[in-house]
């Protein structure tokens, strides 16, 4: 691989993907991304992350994380797909991660936020019919606790 | 839950996750991939429209932002120059061009 030498200083100097949104030494996300969770469990999905990822892999999903957050749609169209099947209008956020293909089922809400809802590796048979129907429930359990608060 | 908080929790509490956050912050595929993204989503640019920009193919520009495999120099040469041309020039020096092409108006004959 290449080090960056003066050709590439540019790079360096102009490229952070966060600069945009650090104000006073404070990130800043354009976009939120808020992953799902039970109640007195908060983390849960992301523990069922962690658990289908190895290490590396998780954080390289962490640093994609932060790219949405930043980034929003303008991430590209390869990176999202729509849920066929689905009544709630869900999303598929999908990434390569090392040699897995990794897709995670959200939903856009407003406010520009991202509610990530269930994730799975990709296989052949295409979106499990249970990470749809598990999806679908835990939109509206958010929906109904953030409508609450 | 937001990630920055499960990623702070688990640097605190899991050595295997420290290391494999350092080794992936060390991995010179993740720091392009990061800038390339990066750039490309702020240059207007989609997958697609980079590659025809760089000669190459979408499938390339995924898999460079993926920081998957191993690119070959001359891709990601090409890949930084279409996007260095991309870049929108900084105002104050854009300011300066403009002061300077109408000094030089002034001093022509």
């Amino acid at each position: 691989m290449v080090a960056a030498g003066p050709r590439l200083h540019w790079l360096h100097e102009r490229a952070s993907p966060f600069r945009d949104y650090i104000v006073h030494d404070i990130m800043h996300p354009a976009w939120v991304v808020e992953f799902y969770g039970a109640p007195g469990r908060p983390g849960k999905l992301l523990q069922e992350i962690e658990g289908l990822l190895t290490p590396r892999q998780f954080a390289r999903f962490v640093k994609r994380v932060h790219w949405l957050e930043a980034l929003g749609p303008r991430l590209d169209a390869g990176y999202f797909d729509r849920v066929a099947g689905s009544k709630l209008r869900l999303g598929e956020f999908r990434l390569t991660l090392e040699d897995v293909e990794f897709r995670v089922l959200f939903s856009l809400e407003p406010s520009r936020t991202y509610v990530m809802l269930a994730a799975y590796k990709e296989q052949r048979g295409g979106i499990p019919r249970s990470a749809i129907a598990t999806a679908e429930q835990r939109l509206l359990a958010w929906r109904a606790r953030h409508h609450a608060d | 839950m937001r990630i920055d908080a499960y990623h702070a929790n688990r640097m605190r509490r899991a050595a295997a996750y420290r290391d494999a956050v350092a080794d992936v912050e060390s991995d010179p595929r993740e720091f392009f991939a990061a800038r390339i993204a990066s750039l490309r989503a702020r240059a207007g640019l989609s997958q697609a429209d980079l590659a025809s920009l760089a000669r190459t193919t979408q499938a390339v520009v995924s898999r460079l932002e993926s920081a998957v495999g191993d690119p070959k120099l001359g891709t990601i040469q090409r890949v930084l120059d279409a996007l260095r041309g991309h870049q929108p020039r900084p105002r104050h020096r854009a300011r300066r061009g403009a002061r300077a092409s109408r000094r030089l108006a002034r001093q022509a004959p």
